[in-house]
């Protein structure tokens, strides 16, 4: 079973004549890491609302282990990872942490193993129990990964995790996700960095104007290397400033 | 037992983050303090004026004759009169502006001369010219002016019965008689109108701070929502019945505590600093009644500005300006009973009218529970209201 399946999926949001999703049609296997490429404005983090059941589609369909998104089941099984710094910044990286564990459900020992080994994996120890508006803006980004990693979801959105974060930050990002796909997850990660997408995502889906313009695996896309992605990518969606 | 879960750990961290927040802490506990007492103190003429003072007055006798000590006498017995020595080379203007004499009354030398001979002749001349000299505090109310004249003049008439029927034992009855002719009804229970400073300010600003609990609650649902954490928390599944309470219960258990911490300041805090005292009326178990329906209004009034706002800058001048208009209109900054009846009959449009009436009837009315339950009522309803449009307005969000 695929871990997304989304079918001509349309959404006009209200007040707006332009659809942010025209009939978007794509499908993520488990155990993927694909990547939805495209500039600002394409309708990435529509589609990454869509499922995770913040808005609903117009028309078409979406699955997500063969449920709706927004389920009870299905937000257990999925992970956000905002483009916002979506965190408590009175809070500690701890007690935030703690926070969204316990909504997703984990249980006490286990939620105090999960909160180690995420401060360790995003590098937070030392810091885990000083308030986050004293953090710097790379240490957020990796706190805002590690809660959409805590409860170990099968399904992980990624929505531009690495957006102003130093070397430093972005390599220990990408090794942590890099790790979790090789435990078994399944990882959608949106960016318009072409390097991101090159080095991480097996499949990476060109998206523009709410609809998906080319997908495959960096090979077919580049022609086997005959284009770069960079140069595909402005072929597909073109030279104009987006605001 | 999993939604419960959920639900305090949200509220937990509502209140983290409210406590942690400073401002939201002095506009919570130290702004509505500091107006209890300073209010209570500063206002507190004002208020005994109006339930009847007691008038610290220096009486100064030049005349040590037997008639003169009489009308001494009679006017030191005046329960209404408290007599202060002048401290020495001290002017009475001085006297006035410290605040320690209302008035000063002089009695000057030959004084029972004068009133002896008016006696004897039998009211036939006229007084002399050794008159009792009386001086008032300039900003006295005009009806303590007049209190004072007609005490001093009672004082004398006295002294002239006695005399009269002491000389003519055969006109005793009639000068006996001529003390007694009124007697003040007694007061029916319950029939109290004027609060004491204490009784209108510790309500009013208690309520005035409760109902400012609009602004870290509007931040506190603007920031959530500008911030994408409310997004996120929806991703979890969790129900928006948790996420509501959990979001809104913290702000009515700070509410409780204002009011309570406020009760602790006029019990036990301003009588220290003044002549003050709380009385909690008959009923003080239903406070905690009114103080939760105020509190449910107070919350409910929160989330509907915090719906009705787009940034917390809109939420902060809206919610804090419309909270001192329901405060004028409501009588927390104005005492109802100093109000013309037109602002008395408005004074029922704001919540915090409802509220104060209802802290009010416990203190001063000795009101029963079915007189405060249509206020109760009202503060439920008005909460009720808030939160439906506020709901409406969020689902549409």
């Amino acid at each position: 079973m695929n871990a997304v399946e989304v079918r001509d999926l349309r959404l006009v949001y209200p007040g707006q004549g332009q659809p942010a999703l025209d009939g978007v049609t794509l499908s993520v296997a488990s155990g993927e890491f694909a990547g939805l490429l495209g500039p600002n404005g394409a309708g990435k983090t529509t589609l990454m609302s869509v499922l995770c059941g913040l808005l609903r589609p117009g028309s078409g369909s979406a699955r997500l282990f063969g449920e709706e998104p927004g389920s009870e089941a299905v937000k257990r099984q999925t992970g956000l990872c905002p483009q916002d710094l979506s965190l408590y910044l009175t809070l500690t990286a701890r007690e935030n942490l703690r926070l969204f564990g316990r909504l997703a459900g984990l249980g006490a020992a286990r939620l105090k193993q999960r909160i180690d080994e995420v401060l360790q994996m995003t590098g937070l120890v030392d810091n885990a129990d000083r308030r986050v508006e004293r953090f710097s803006g790379g240490m957020k980004r990796r706190l805002n990964l590690g809660i959409a990693v805590l409860h170990e979801p099968r399904l992980l959105l990624l929505d531009e995790p690495t957006v102003g974060v130093d070397p430093q930050s972005r390599r220990l990002i990408f090794d942590s996700l890099e790790r979790l796909n090789h435990a078994g997850a399944t990882l959608i990660y949106t960016t318009h960095y072409m390097e991101e997408a090159e080095r991480m995502c097996r499949t990476i889906f060109v998206i523009d104007q709410g609809r998906v313009l080319a997908s495959g695996d960096h090979a077919s896309l580049t022609g086997g290397g005959r284009i770069s992605l960079e140069g595909r990518f402005m072929e597909l969606t073109g030279r104009q400033l987006r605001d | 037992m999993a939604a419960l879960i959920q639900t305090w750990s949200l509220f937990v961290k509502e209140l983290k983050v409210l406590l942690r927040d400073r401002q939201a802490l002095l506009l919570l506990f130290v702004m509505p303090a500091v107006f209890i007492f300073f209010l209570s103190l500063a206002l507190k003429n004002v208020f005994l004026e109006k339930t009847g003072a007691v008038l610290p007055v220096v009486l100064e006798s030049s005349d040590h004759g037997e008639l003169a000590s009489r009308v001494e006498g009679n006017l030191r017995r005046r329960a209404e009169l408290r007599f202060v020595d002048r401290p020495p080379g001290q002017e009475s203007r001085a006297l006035f502006l410290r605040g320690d004499a209302r008035a000063v009354i002089q009695i000057p030398e030959a004084f029972s001369d004068d009133l002896k001979r008016f006696i004897d002749e039998e009211g036939g001349k006229p007084f002399g010219d050794h008159r009792i000299v009386w001086e008032a505090d300039p900003v006295l109310d005009a009806t303590y002016r007049w209190f004072i004249r007609a005490s001093i003049a009672l004082a004398v008439q006295e002294a002239i019965l006695d005399a009269v029927s002491e000389t003519e034992p055969d006109q005793a009855p009639v000068a006996a008689g001529a003390r007694d002719f009124s007697v003040e009804a007694p007061r029916a229970p319950g029939s109290r109108v004027v609060p004491t400073p204490l009784q209108q300010t510790v309500p009013g600003w208690s309520l005035f701070a409760m109902f400012f609990i609009v602004v870290p609650l509007s931040n506190s649902f603007i920031r959530e929502r500008q911030d994408g954490t409310l997004r996120r928390l929806m991703t979890y599944p969790v129900s928006r019945g948790a996420i509501v309470a959990g979001k809104l219960a913290p702000y009515l258990l700070i509410n409780i505590v204002q009011f309570a911490l406020m009760l602790m300041v006029g019990l036990y805090v301003v009588p220290l600093f003044g002549d003050l005292s709380l009385q909690l009326g008959a009923h003080p178990w239903h406070l905690p009644l009114i103080t939760l329906a105020a509190a449910l209004a107070a919350t409910g009034y929160g989330a509907l500005v915090a719906s009705l706002a787009r940034t917390i800058e809109q939420a902060g001048a809206f919610g804090a300006t419309s909270i001192i208009v329901m405060a004028v209109i409501g009588g927390v900054m104005v005492p109802g009973f100093v109000m013309p009846r037109l602002m008395q009959d408005l004074a029922c449009l704001s919540p915090l009218y409802w509220g104060l009436q209802a802290y009010l009837d416990v203190f001063l009315r000795e009101a029963p529970l079915e007189v405060i339950a249509p206020r109760i009522v009202a503060l439920v309803f008005f909460s009720l209201v808030c939160l439906v449009i506020a709901a409406r307005r969020f689902r549409s969000v």
